[in-house]
């Protein structure tokens, strides 16, 4: 079993579940639900054998590669492999994907709902596993259509507006990506000898100063509109309210890591000296981001919006972390990464809960749910504070060790990011508060408790907060090889403080 | 006066040109399936007349065969008539990308044509000399020849397109087509008669060795000037565009389809005839024009589908947008990325034709139930007809680019194309199509919108019927739109060997 | 001379198509037709292209404008149609100006490229006598493929022109698009 090209199947078999359960009839709705569950817990399975399979230590190099040519004219191959940096993104997205399938309803249409969900998984794995550049725009694209399809079929009220400006945003992104893709290739192909997609033979390509800066920018703005990176950020909010609860939860769970992943991965990997250059431009954006997020989301009156919002801060620290360039930010921000998709991605099922109950998302509407459904509270709680950064859960982890390690590189930009911190359980529990505390009025008596089956959907997604709050090190050990081998390609001068006596801590 | 004349002077005895039946099989086949249609017309009872398509059609796949046994024999190329006529693997290409595409317009017709009581064998007579004129336009590397070949293409399909003859639209439709192909025809014929008055020759070869840059007289520039806009009425490209929404609004459905594919591609065919042959010198003159034309063809084609709200109107200017990424790497023919350039186009037309064919076949068939050219009538498609549903948004998504449906590697060839070009204004070029394909699914999204997201009008989700015939083109066209864009090397290793 | 003959022959082209375009009578603009075709043919003889020259008469100023006539007489129109309204507006300014530059670009290219147009040995190898088999000879040899297509070309448009004469056996189902 050692020459299963698991990363190829770990893209094939949702594939495949979309297909087969695109032919199957619909008549049945509750065999094609069990198809899709089926397809992706075992997509979830395979993730997990990754991690089993995957070596810690190392130079951080990619493993399970598989290779093949696909366009030889063109030089474009189905190059998948695997790496620090992308092991528990890859995981995450096997565990979030049938938790969505599973946590949500469709109401209508169940069929091409969830052959949509299953295209969708098998575009995001391919984006992450991608090491050729094509194959990686590709995956980015396909990305795109389920999504759109997905917001604009099953989501709210204002779906269909919602649906188009989610598209036309992300596509003008990648517009400027495929671009910059092609650029970067021909200009290489003068260098290399031969023309290639490869990222691995494209790294060792240089580009001229100017050149690199303008490439980096087009890559940047595909990347920053996914993240998203403020000013790019005003699809989120509405792609967001109007999604349907297995879209949100996607949406924000492995989709929004899509764009910080490709920072990392294509922008830092391709053009050192341009990262380098554009740094302050970035570490700015992120704070504002922080900033901005915190202080929208303290304003709305919708939950789910206050949700989306903190999304948008939570990935301004992302983008914070990894702009710091240090090992220890920067593995915070890979870390923050997988918190963010488990607690904001639970946050939206649980307002997902809500409002299949109430039939309303408004937070006027709500009142007192705490002393008609305790355990839901409770359970919210657990997740609100993962999500604020309280210590001991994992959300605390990932900030702290951003914040620590960008404090050494960028000290006045982490010194505004952290009051950041402090809005974030400003927004999150004043929300809590109006909705959970209080006497119920008539309309909130009879909001049910938690049933045995959403618990259930749940129960992982709980257990990787705790888990990853109080014993990091396993994800980090596996997580810092790739990126101390990142730190070293971008090459920032690194500060002489003790990172050693920090990450000894951790 | 007559009699002087024949008596004059003793001169070198005639000798009858050299003729490669071999290579001209293609073009002999066809034209004896045109008059075997012809022919049966007359003799067949009105109930037979379906006879009619199937002659065609397989006449169609008949004169494919020499193209495959032209292909296997070498790539030699084979040159007829002082180079007037030749046949290589380029031409061989583009020959049979015309005779599928017209195989599958054949396919469209049958049903349209029986059940709407058109005259069936005038149709397909026209249908396969506007054909053979295409495949002639392939092989063309001479003025004249150039010429006649494009009158041959076009004065059938001014005739097809106003084949509904009751219906004003059509009249109008083909009215203007004819007017306007006239006119540009004029101004090309002008400009080629510049181009032979400075050369003293129509062989394009003989042209091209005569044209040099930087010593060009003015008359040549106002030749290939013309010569380019002329074409330019062809591929519609704006500023000369504006007869193609009507045209293709009022014409019969499987006709806009042939002209939106078909005839397009020939007038690329016939362009890149003359940049590659005859003006590969003439970059200063032709790159700026062209890539003007690009930019503003998919910008305008682009702007205006937004605001149509019927779908052959939407899809008119959507073609004349895809035009413009079509003309894209024209635009820098004649410099380093010439190879890549030319690979882009021919693949570009390949892939165009299989999805935009195939999305007509769609139109053809949902029409066939709603009897309505709306937008709005395509509202809950997917509720009611599940496989149209789904390979309606296949083709529109390979229109707007989205892997792994074909038209991503046609736009990634185009871009490929003008950005290895490596001058300022390849990546200018490469932008704004970026920028465009982004429009562009502004409108191609709205039509998926209706498809999956929108209510059936009126309620009615009975199933939609389809012919074989029609069923047989959509799946000739979802497989080819979807083959090309999971394995692209099957058109690239033909269109990466291609050379002018 | 041949400077007088060239004027003459000009004029009559320009006055003719000028008066084409410009008379609202339709036979009045067909008479000023054969005025245009007829200098050409002139102008043909000018440059000792005697085949040329008879066949512009025979064909196009005899044959081709008769049948036009023909056409006009026998629809009857013989009333001018109203051509003021302007569809676009600023239409005919626009369309002027856009006539004028294209008269001025090609005027200044053929001024400017005066000196570098020659008669090429070709041209000069070619002597009156020899029209007819000169002609004959290109015609049937590096145009021989062209020639016959065009001899296609007439059999496609006799059977359109049929076609769209030709009245419908039956009323057309109702529109489809």
């Amino acid at each position: 079993m050692n020459n299963f090209p698991i990363l190829t199947a770990l893209v094939l078999v949702p594939a495949a579940g979309a297909l087969v359960v695109a032919l199957m009839s619909k008549r049945h709705p509750d065999i094609v639900k069990l198809a899709g569950v089926g397809f992706s817990v075992v997509t979830g399975a395979l993730s997990i054998w990754v991690l089993g399979k995957f070596h810690t230590g190392g130079d951080g190099s990619f493993q399970l590669v598989s290779q093949h040519s696909w366009i030889k004219q063109w030089g474009i191959g189905w190059h998948l492999g695997i790496d620090g940096i992308s092991l528990f993104l890859v995981v995450l997205t096997g565990i979030l994907f049938p938790i969505a399938l599973l946590g949500s309803d469709s109401h209508h249409d169940i069929k091409p709902y969830t052959a949509w969900i299953l295209l969708l998984e098998a575009g995001v794995m391919g984006s992450f596993l991608s090491l050729d550049l094509f194959l990686f725009f590709v995956f980015f694209e396909i990305v795109l259509v389920p999504m759109y399809f997905l917001i604009g079929g099953w989501g709210y009220d204002k779906r269909v507006y919602a649906a188009l400006k989610f598209f036309i945003y992300t596509m003008l992104g990648s517009a400027f990506m495929l671009v910059g893709i092609l650029t970067t290739v021909f200009l290489a192909k003068a260098q290399l000898g031969h023309i290639t997609f490869d990222l691995v033979e494209l790294q060792k390509a240089s580009f001229a100063v100017s050149t690199g800066r303008w490439l980096f920018l087009a890559f940047a703005i595909a990347f920053a509109v996914k993240v998203p990176i403020f000013p790019f950020h005003t699809w989120l909010p509405d792609a967001h309210t109007q999604a349907p609860t297995a879209g949100s939860v996607l949406l924000a769970g492995v989709m929004l890591k899509l764009g910080t992943y490709g920072l990392l991965r294509f922008s830092f990997g391709l053009f050192p000296e341009a990262t380098r250059y554009f740094r302050p431009l970035f570490l700015t954006l992120g704070v504002i981001g922080i900033l901005y997020g915190a202080i929208v989301a303290t304003m709305q009156k919708d939950l789910k919006r206050v949700v989306a919002y903190s999304s948008v801060a939570h990935m301004g620290f992302i983008v914070l972390g990894a702009f710091a360039f240090t090992g220890q930010a920067v593995s915070g921000s890979v870390l923050q990464m997988i918190n963010h998709g488990v607690s904001t991605g639970a946050l939206f099922l649980l307002v997902g809960m809500i409002s299949e109950r109430r039939h309303t998302r408004e937070i006027s509407q709500l009142k007192g749910l705490q002393s008609v459904a305790p355990i839901f509270a409770g359970v919210f709680t657990l997740v609100m504070l993962s999500s604020i950064g309280v210590p001991g859960l994992n959300g605390f982890v990932g900030e702290f060790m951003i914040l620590i390690g960008t404090f050494l590189t960028a000290r006045w930009w982490t010194v505004v990011a952290a009051a950041g911190v402090i809005l974030a359980a400003l927004y999150l529990l004043w929300a809590y508060q109006r909705v959970f505390h209080g006497q119920p009025d008539e309309a909130n008596k009879t909001f049910s408790e938690l049933k045995l089956k959403e618990a259930l959907v749940l129960a992982p997604l709980l257990g990787i907060i705790v888990f990853t709050g109080v014993y990091p090190k396993p994800m980090l050990d596996r997580i810092q090889p790739a990126v101390n081998k990142l730190v070293q390609h971008v090459d920032y001068p690194q500060p002489q403080s003790p990172i050693a006596a920090a990450e000894g801590g951790q | 006066m007559l009699s002087t004349l024949l008596a004059s002077d003793v001169v070198a005895p005639f000798s009858s040109p050299k003729i490669d039946y071999h290579a001209l099989a293609p073009e002999l086949v066809l034209a004896g399936v045109i008059v075997a249609v012809l022919l049966a017309d007359l003799f067949l009872e009105e109930s037979k007349k379906w006879v009619l398509s199937t002659i065609a059609g397989f006449g169609l796949l008949a004169a494919f065969i020499p193209i495959v046994t032209l292909a296997v024999s070498g790539h030699r190329a084979r040159s007829m008539f002082g180079g007037a006529y030749v046949v290589d693997t380029y031409s061989l290409l583009v020959k049979g990308i015309f005779l599928l595409a017209g195989y599958v317009v054949v396919l469209l017709s049958q049903n349209y044509l029986e059940e709407g009581d058109y005259y069936q064998g005038e149709y397909y007579f026209l249908l396969l000399s506007s054909i053979l004129g295409m495949v002639m336009m392939g092989s063309s590397r001479d003025l004249v020849t150039i010429f006649v070949s494009l009158e041959f293409l076009s004065i059938p399909a001014y005739m097809l397109a106003a084949w509904r003859k009751r219906d004003l639209k059509s009249n109008e439709a083909g009215t203007k087509y004819y007017l306007l192909g006239v006119f540009a025809s004029a101004v090309m014929l002008y400009g080629m008669s510049l181009l032979y008055g400075d050369t003293g020759t129509t062989i394009l070869k003989g042209i091209g060795a005569k044209l040099q840059n930087g010593s060009m007289s003015p008359v040549a520039v106002l030749g290939i000037v013309f010569v380019i806009i002329g074409f330019a009425f062809k591929v519609s490209a704006v500023p000369f565009h504006n007869w193609a929404p009507d045209t293709y609004q009022g014409a019969p459905t499987p006709i806009t389809a042939f002209l939106s594919v078909a005839s397009k591609a020939a007038g690329f065919v016939a362009l890149i005839n003359l940049i590659y042959v005859a003006f590969p010198h003439g970059g200063d003159v032709f790159q700026p024009m062209i890539g003007v034309m690009a930019a503003s063809t998919m910008t305008l084609g682009n702007v205006m589908a937004l605001r149509q709200t019927n779908i052959v109107r939407m899809l008119a200017y959507s073609s004349i947008s895809q035009g413009g990424f079509i003309l894209m790497p024209l635009a820098v023919a004649g410099g380093k990325s010439s190879g890549n350039a030319l690979t882009a186009i021919v693949t570009y037309l390949a892939v165009y034709a299989a999805t935009n064919l195939g999305l007509f076949a769609v139109i053809i068939a949902v029409s066939r139930k709603t009897r309505s050219g709306e937008v709005s009538s395509w509202g809950g498609l997917f509720s009611y007809a599940p496989l149209l549903g789904v390979l309606a948004t296949a083709f529109l998504a390979s229109l707007a680019g989205i892997p792994p449906l074909g038209g991503w590697v046609a736009k990634f060839g185009a871009f490929r194309a003008v950005i290895t070009s490596g001058t300022n204004w390849g990546y200018a070029l490469a932008i704004v199509g970026a920028v465009n394909s982004v429009i562009a699914f502004g409108y191609y999204g709205s039509l998926m919108r209706e498809i999956w997201m929108k209510p059936v009008p009126d309620g009615d989700t009975a199933p939609i019927r389809t012919p074989s015939s029609l069923n047989a083109a959509l799946m000739i066209c979802g497989g080819a739109t979807l083959a090309l864009g999971v394995v692209p090397g099957i058109i690239l290793r033909f269109s990466d060997i291609i050379k002018l | 001379m041949q400077l007088i003959v060239f004027i003459v022959a000009t004029l009559m082209v320009l006055v003719g198509a000028v008066g084409v375009i410009v008379r609202k009578h339709p036979v009045h603009a067909a008479l000023s037709l054969i005025l245009t075709l007829f200098g050409i043919a002139v102008h043909f003889v000018a440059l000792e292209a005697n085949f040329l020259a008879a066949v512009q008469v025979i064909v196009y100023a005899g044959a081709i404008v008769v049948l036009f006539l023909f056409v006009i007489m026998l629809l009857g129109v013989d009333a001018s149609e109203d051509l003021r309204t302007d569809p676009i507006t600023a239409q005919r300014p626009l369309g002027a100006i856009v006539a004028v530059a294209i008269l001025a670009l090609v005027g200044t290219s053929i001024i400017v490229s005066r000196g570098i147009l020659k008669v090429t040995a070709a041209g000069k190898a070619v002597k009156a006598a020899n029209n007819l088999r000169d002609l004959a000879r290109s015609i049937f040899s590096d145009y021989v493929f062209a020639f016959e297509l065009t001899s296609v070309l007439l059999v496609i448009a006799v059977v359109g022109t049929v076609l769209l004469a030709r009245k419908l056996p039956k009323p057309e189902p109702a529109v489809k698009s």
